[in-house]
């Protein structure tokens, strides 16, 4: 029996592992270019690993402006999601605990949200902006992204908000906190895990985000890294050390912030989407 | 109690709201001193007053790729010169028509930069469209100090709109190891089609090619030559009617993209839409041989390429001929200052920052460019010789429109779905022919 | 409480809903601010006369019906895989994520590297494997490049279906197995008489959502091959943004956009429909 399972276990790792190198190959083959020196991009065969460890690409990222897009996303990522935290909470504690009429037609409209084209936001977007003198600022991006993330945060922090049992609640408020006390001290902490899952979200979303930040900005000094990438990729579409040394340092922040937070994530995914 | 929470949580939105705003707006001005709200009024700011005079000038991107570059330099000279203007550059990726829209678009809503470098063919199609000031009586002053033909990519109904910077006519790179390995004679590179085409075939030889071109944009750029060695031509005088099914624009197609047929050229060169490309390709020893302006000295010299090349002139089909490329300097119609705009680019047109072009390998447009330091250089006297045979592209409103939305189509057409040369021609021109006709 | 919530949804459903069916019927080109005016059914039928707009329907239903397909048949086994019991399950599921939480212009670039004509690793290992005899420049032929994007949809996609499966997996009830077992089912009948049934719904949710998904995409589309070479990439969402932002005609670019509602109404409907069964029982 014993011995079934450790071979059964062996087979299956075997198994997989050949599904994730040919899964992972794509990711595999930017993190081993962006090691290579710069004529080694440009042999005929290709070397898979690189036959000397360079770190050109990454010095040359480095004098670039990658920072300052780096500091860009992260500044507009961290209010994205800071905003959509909070009025996530705030909503998701209302349609958790009060009844309102038409709710249900909201909870629809907000799955209606994750299945609409973001190109048809463009445009409007675009001449909103524009009327609002937004157009070419960061300010532009945020509000876009937060009109994003939250129907989808609300709809994840609702389904968690219900699961912390009311009563805990009234017994605090028995203890002498108000109602604000009680969600700040009692039901907030409950539901952790699924803040977190719906703060990856919300980070992933505006640090990811392409069509916009492209559309919206101009200015070299505003645009967001997924912009800047394509801006280095038009200036040095032959050095490909060089752009996937970006791209290495473009995905590290939300892989990193997945690995610790993955738990969390997947849970909130799966029970977000399949109760919903 | 919900409705106090509900009014509460929307003031602090439009509160948070606000406060983004006001916040990037500060970033804004850090960045680029380009105010977005404001409309283009024309405050008396411009004639008096110690303000600072504020300019944001568009440049293609590889000019500007960081401080080194002799174009700052030369915008901190100005800058010290006119301690009341300051120069702001915005960098632009260069490559799709992308650059001219998204000025077109801007300038239309009231915003775009105050000067821009423009494409020698954009000029006519931006005036047309009022986008552009045409410049005033002191430009009367310089005009004489440049060639004839840059000038005229400036000029639209008589009026100058701007001053001509950079005048680059193509020729060919070689690569002279990989001559000598196919038995031809580096020293006499090819002068005929027929001679090109042999170089081409023998160059073709394990993983390596003859000849590339930039097949992403279709190359209608790089078939211009071509079209002019064959004695053909692209639109009549009096540019109503298209011309590019003549026989001898026939000749032309078949002999350039026949030899992406006898698979010549690097399949991969089908995709590529840059000069980076080009010059990568040729560095890596993939081409033997391709086509570009000056512009790809500079990155080829700066490569340290590990084999001999060289730069020979555009064959003779019927004739010799080339197309001449380049950039000039133009005011976008919203700028605030006029007079500081035309300030910069008689600043950086004039003799003095000719060295500005030396260092990226171009040719100025100036009749005394002959004191540009890289005329010594042998590779680029082929170029400043080949001014001689060079000719413009047509100073056509619809230029840019027949190449981008009839030629390109047309010869990708031909190249990737082996279309009917003839009969994909004829209908181009007919399409051209209704371009022409609207405008 | 939940008014800010509203805000953000009117925001982003309702404001673009209507800007897009307004532009839709009047001319709005940024190039000729002065020009803007009503236009009544101009925009539609210059779109229905526009054989691009017609390759661009075409592509985008290849696209999202074989889309979807490949995505399921990617997700579902390997759903399968993870979810028997083995040593080391949890780095799979976290190795198998990677695609999904890579920026999407990432995703786009390192495959543009990888279709690279000249010095692409794929081109390297198909010739190695003697499936191909000379290098294929995946994304500037018009016949495989719409295919070769697809590719990279199906490899960046497929996570989501895998993960919402095995979730719908592992919520089977073990003891139905083991009543099945003892009535002497084989491992076949087991699975479609008691797997099935239990993750049809999952299933059908998440080829809801994929379909829609994959029907909007773009990103991918757009930084890999902006809709070329001679349209043969070109989707409904690229001729959306090409009319919107290189022609830069908003009306032309909403009228397109406005089909494409439609087109995709039909299944918001059936899906909000669906939930609103569910929530009833």
């Amino acid at each position: 029996m014993q011995r079934r399972r450790v071979r059964k276990s062996l087979v299956m790792n075997l198994v997989m592992l050949a599904i994730v190198f040919v899964i992972d190959f794509p990711f595999l083959w930017m993190l081993f270019t962006s090691l290579k020196g710069t004529g080694e991009t440009m042999t005929i065969p290709p070397t898979f690993l690189p036959a000397k460890v360079s770190w050109d690409g990454f010095r040359k990222v480095m004098d670039l402006n990658f920072l300052k897009y780096f500091a860009n996303s992260f500044y507009i990522a961290v209010i994205t999601t800071g905003a959509s935290l909070l009025f996530g909470i705030m909503a998701g504690i209302g349609f958790s605990r009060y009844k309102f009429r038409g709710s249900k037609g909201f909870k629809i409209g907000i799955l209606v949200t994750q299945l609409f084209p973001l190109i048809l936001l463009v445009s409007p977007y675009y001449l909103l902006m524009s009327k609002l003198g937004l157009l070419n600022s960061h300010a532009s991006l945020m509000l876009t992204y937060c009109a994003f993330t939250l129907p989808f945060c609300v709809w994840m922090l609702t389904t968690y908000f219900a699961t912390v049992p009311v009563d805990m609640e009234e017994s605090a408020m028995i203890d002498g906190s108000t109602k604000l006390g009680a969600y700040i001290r009692i039901t907030v902490p409950m539901a952790a895990p699924g803040i977190a899952a719906t703060a990856i979200f919300a980070f992933v979303l505006a640090w990811n985000e392409f069509v916009f930040a492209n559309t919206f900005i101009d200015t070299p000094n505003l645009r967001t890294l997924p912009i800047g990438l394509r801006t280095f990729m038009g200036q040095y579409s032959t050095e490909w050390n060089v752009l996937m040394a970006a791209s290495v340092m473009t995905t590290l922040p939300v892989v990193l912030m997945f690995i610790f937070l993955q738990k969390y994530f997947i849970r909130g995914m799966t029970s977000g989407s399949i109760k919903g | 109690m919900r409705k106090i929470v509900a009014l509460l949580a929307i003031t602090t939105m439009t509160m948070s709201i606000a406060a983004c705003g006001t916040d990037s707006k500060s970033t804004d001005s850090k960045g680029t001193g380009k105010d977005t709200a404001a409309p283009a009024n024309k405050p008396a700011a411009s004639t008096g007053g110690n303000a600072k005079q504020e300019l944001t000038i568009w440049v293609y991107d590889y000019l500007a790729k960081d401080n080194n570059s002799s174009l700052v330099k030369a915008k901190e000279k100005f800058e010290q010169a006119n301690p009341n203007i300051k120069v702001t550059f915005q960098p632009t990726v260069y490559g799709t028509t992308s650059y001219r829209d998204k000025f077109v678009a801007q300038t239309a809503g009231g915003q775009g930069p105050d000067v821009m470098i423009s494409d020698v063919v954009w000029v006519p199609q931006l005036a047309a469209m009022g986008s552009i000031l045409p410049l005033g009586d002191q430009a009367k002053a310089v005009v004489d100090q440049f060639y004839e033909g840059p000038l005229q990519t400036v000029t639209y109904n008589g009026k100058l709109y701007g001053l001509p910077w950079e005048a680059s006519p193509m020729a060919i790179y070689y690569n002279k190891n990989a001559f000598k390995a196919a038995g031809l004679d580096p020293d006499k590179p090819p002068k005929t089609w027929d001679e090109l085409h042999d170089a081409a075939k023998k160059l073709t030889t394990g993983g390596k090619f003859g000849f590339a071109y930039m097949g992403g944009w279709g190359g209608s750029f790089d078939w211009l030559p071509f079209l002019w060695q064959s004695g053909g031509e692209l639109i009549d005088k009096d540019g109503k009617k298209a011309l590019f099914n003549s026989p001898e624009a026939i000749s032309s197609i078949n002999y350039l993209f026949g030899i992406v047929k006898e698979k010549l050229i690097p399949p991969a060169a089908l995709t590529w839409k840059s000069w980076d490309e080009l010059n990568a390709a040729f560095g890596a020893g993939l081409v033997g041989m391709y086509q570009s302006g000056a512009w790809s000295l500079d990155s080829l010299k700066k490569a340290n390429l590990n084999f001999d090349w060289g730069v020979f002139p555009s064959p003779a089909g019927k004739q010799q001929a080339t197309v001449l490329g380049g950039m000039d300097w133009v005011i976008g119609k919203n700028t605030k200052y006029p007079d500081a705009a035309y300030k910069w680019i008689e600043f950086i047109t004039n003799k003095e920052n000719m060295s500005v072009l030396s260092d990226f390998s171009r040719i100025s447009a100036r009749k005394d460019n002959k004191e540009q330091a890289i005329f010594k250089d042998p590779q680029m006297k082929v170029f400043v010789e080949s001014i001689a045979f060079a000719k413009a592209r047509p100073a056509l409103t619809a230029w840019s429109d027949i190449d981008y939305k009839v030629l390109q189509p047309a010869f990708l057409k031909i190249v990737l779905k082996d279309a009917d040369v003839k009969q994909t021609m004829d209908e181009a021109v007919t399409q051209a022919n209704e371009i022409l006709s609207k405008n | 409480m939940v008014a800010p919530s509203i805000l953000g949804l009117s925001f982003v459903i309702v404001y673009p809903l209507v800007m897009n069916i307004t532009m839709s019927f009047q001319n709005v080109k940024l190039t000729q601010p002065d020009m803007r005016g009503w236009v009544g059914l101009a925009n539609y039928s210059h779109l229905f006369a526009d054989p691009v707009f017609r390759t661009a329907i075409a592509n985008t239903l290849i696209w999202t019906l074989l889309g979807v397909v490949l995505q399921l048949a990617v997700a579902l086994p390997i759903a399968f895989l993870l979810n028997a019991e083995f040593a080391g399950r949890g780095f799979y599921r976290g190795a198998l994520l990677i695609p999904w939480v890579m920026p999407s212009v990432v995703a786009a670039f390192t495959w543009v590297w990888m279709y690279d004509g000249s010095f692409g690793i794929l081109n390297y290992i198909l010739t190695k494997l003697h499936l191909i005899r000379d290098p294929v420049v995946w994304l500037g032929n018009p016949n495989t490049s719409l295919y070769a994007v697809l590719v990279e949809q199906v490899w960046k996609g497929f996570p989501f279906p895998m993960v919402m499966l095995l979730a719908a997996l592992q919520a089977v009830p073990k003891d139905m197995y083991e009543a099945a077992e003892v009535d002497g089912a084989n491992k076949m009948q087991r699975i479609m008489r008691i797997t099935i049934p239990q993750i049809l719904p999952a299933l059908a949710l998440c080829t809801v959502f994929i379909t829609i998904w994959t029907f909007n995409s773009f990103e991918n589309i757009w930084l890999m091959t902006e809709g070329g070479p001679l349209n043969s990439s070109e989707t409904m969402t690229t001729f959306v943004y090409h009319n919107a932002f290189q022609s830069f005609d908003l009306g032309m670019g909403s009228s397109s956009a406005m089909v494409m509602f439609a087109m995709l109404l039909v299944v918001i409907i059936c899906y909000a429909r669906y939930v609103s069964k569910q929530e009833e029982r």
